[in-house]
């Protein structure tokens, strides 16, 4: 996989051009760290429902596990 | 000789769409490298794709969340958020408020909470939400992220909140915050606005609080058009302070912008504190106005003195090609006459004979030894193309004021010029005038 696939995937979408052309270690540094900041992420917001439905007051729980979990 | 070394000029800030990037993944600035010569416009692009990246697949969890607001009565909708519902996720949230919502809600939780989701907040999903609260409770959250010198957060929504908002904002921002946040921030119309606005007092503190050197770094950071009111608030006595820092570190073309919107007070001040060589590299830049006229008629002599002994005559030639000849007259009347040959030489021997010439239009000025250096010179260079056009441009009272010195020439001199003008190289103006010789 290229510099320029890596950083795709990472994003999900093909990048600007004029990022797409910058070398390849650049490409791969991003690319690693939007995958870390995603994955910070995903555990902060999976942490934060986690609080959310164990924290309210049991009256409001079920809609607030509704909402957060569907 | 070269002008001395100056200080590095200080970088004021990582580009603002970088330190947006950067910011989204929770990095620092100088984490974030190779990005510095793409265009604003695709790290904006990439900011976005990165944002959607990492709270797109949650979307439909936050609105879900959002519509439970509407079923939650206001009051306990505040608590049980700021309780129960981190920032980052509030922040989500939020940004899928219905508006009328996140105005009741905004006074339902801490400042502190406030500004803990604004750092979360993305600035430009959400502007709908943003745009429709009240200035109050945004001044109030914009005290709290100045205390925590949280600049490059707030600079990201410079584009996202209100006028008022924004006025709220630099209303408890002290002059310092002010300092360091003005570099980061991407111009647009609400804060020419909010400048232009900014009450007096505001104003006055700016230009009394800062140092010199903080002033000069403030200069920089903003387009002189927008200085206009802070500039007239700093005490005359400090711009020199300003002047000095700026030409310490090599800012002339900074300074220049500044030539159209300063006082000539101020521009006193700044030439004062000018060394000769500051004045080489920054006469070339200004765009010249009224005032500039009288600083330069009020030179010092002394200073004067000192421009002409501490450059070289290619030094003087550089500051006389980028002066207006019509200005040159009180800076003529002292420099002393050898000076001004040397210079002479010099331009004649870069073939500027068009930029020497045009100095015959202050002919007035111009003491008679240094005309007749000046022919001296022309007949001298046999560059008699040059010598013609260039002659044929100045006014008939100026050859008229050249030739009158003809008589003084030496006879080589003479002899050179009236075999130019037999040989049909000088000019109809030159030759008609020789003809009037003996």
């Amino acid at each position: 996989m290229t510099a320029k696939d890596e950083l795709t995937k990472a994003l999900g979408a093909a990048p600007p051009e004029a990022v797409a052309t910058l070398p390849a270690a650049t490409l791969t540094r991003l690319a690693e760290q939007i995958d870390a900041a995603k994955a910070r992420q995903d555990a902060d917001l999976e942490k934060s429902v986690k609080v959310a439905i164990d924290g309210v007051p049991f009256a409001v729980r079920g809609i607030v596990r509704k909402a957060l979990l569907g | 000789m070269s002008p001395t070394p100056k200080a590095p000029v200080p970088s004021h800030a990582v580009s603002p769409q970088i330190g947006r990037i950067a910011r989204l993944l929770h990095l620092d600035p100088s984490e974030v490298t190779g990005l510095d010569g793409v265009p604003d416009a695709d790290l904006r692009t990439l900011h976005d794709q990165i944002s959607k990246r990492l709270f797109g697949d949650a979307q439909r969890q936050f609105a879900r969340v959002a519509a439970l607001s509407k079923t939650i009565p206001g009051p306990l909708a505040g608590v049980l958020a700021e309780k129960f519902l981190p920032p980052v996720m509030a922040a989500r949230v939020s940004e899928m408020l219905d508006p009328a919502k996140a105005r009741d809600l905004i006074g339902r939780v801490s400042v502190t909470y406030l500004a803990e989701i604004a750092l979360a907040l993305d600035p430009v999903r959400s502007k709908p939400v943003v745009q429709k609260l009240p200035p109050e409770p945004i001044g109030k959250v914009a005290k709290e992220l100045f205390g925590r010198q949280e600049y490059a957060a707030m600079a990201e929504f410079v584009g996202t909140v209100t006028t008022d908002a924004l006025m709220a904002a630099f209303e408890v921002a002290t002059p310092h915050d002010l300092l360091a946040v003005v570099p980061l921030l991407e111009w647009n119309d609400n804060l020419d606005v909010v400048v232009a606005d900014l009450p007096h007092h505001k104003v006055t503190q700016i230009a009394t609080s800062l140092t010199p050197v903080e002033l000069a770094d403030l200069a920089m950071a903003l387009d002189p058009s927008r200085m206009g009111p802070i500039v007239a608030a700093v005490p005359a006595e400090v711009v020199a302070g300003i002047a000095k820092a700026l030409f310490e570190r090599g800012e002339y073309a900074g300074m220049a912008r500044f030539v159209g919107v300063v006082t000539p007070e101020m521009l006193h001040a700044a030439f004062e504190v000018a060394t000769p060589h500051d004045l080489l590299a920054v006469v070339p830049l200004l765009e010249w106005n009224d005032n500039l006229d009288h600083v330069i008629e009020e030179l010092p002599e002394g200073q004067v003195e000192a421009i002409a002994a501490e450059l070289d005559p290619g030094e003087m030639a550089d500051l006389a090609v980028g002066l207006d000849p019509s200005r040159m007259g009180p800076i003529l009347r002292v420099v002393p006459p050898a000076t001004v040959a040397e210079v002479a030489r010099v331009l004649f021997a870069r073939k500027q004979v068009a930029e020497m010439v045009k100095f015959v239009d202050v002919i007035d000025d111009i003491p008679d030894e240094v005309v007749d250096a000046l022919l001296g010179e022309i007949a001298e260079g046999e560059d008699w193309d040059s010598a013609q056009q260039a002659f044929e441009e100045v006014g008939p009272e100026a050859q008229a004021r050249l030739f009158s010195r003809f008589d003084g020439l030496a006879p080589a001199h003479q002899a050179r010029i009236r075999a130019a003008a037999d040989a049909g190289e000088l000019g109809p103006a030159a030759t008609a005038l020789l003809t009037g010789k003996p």
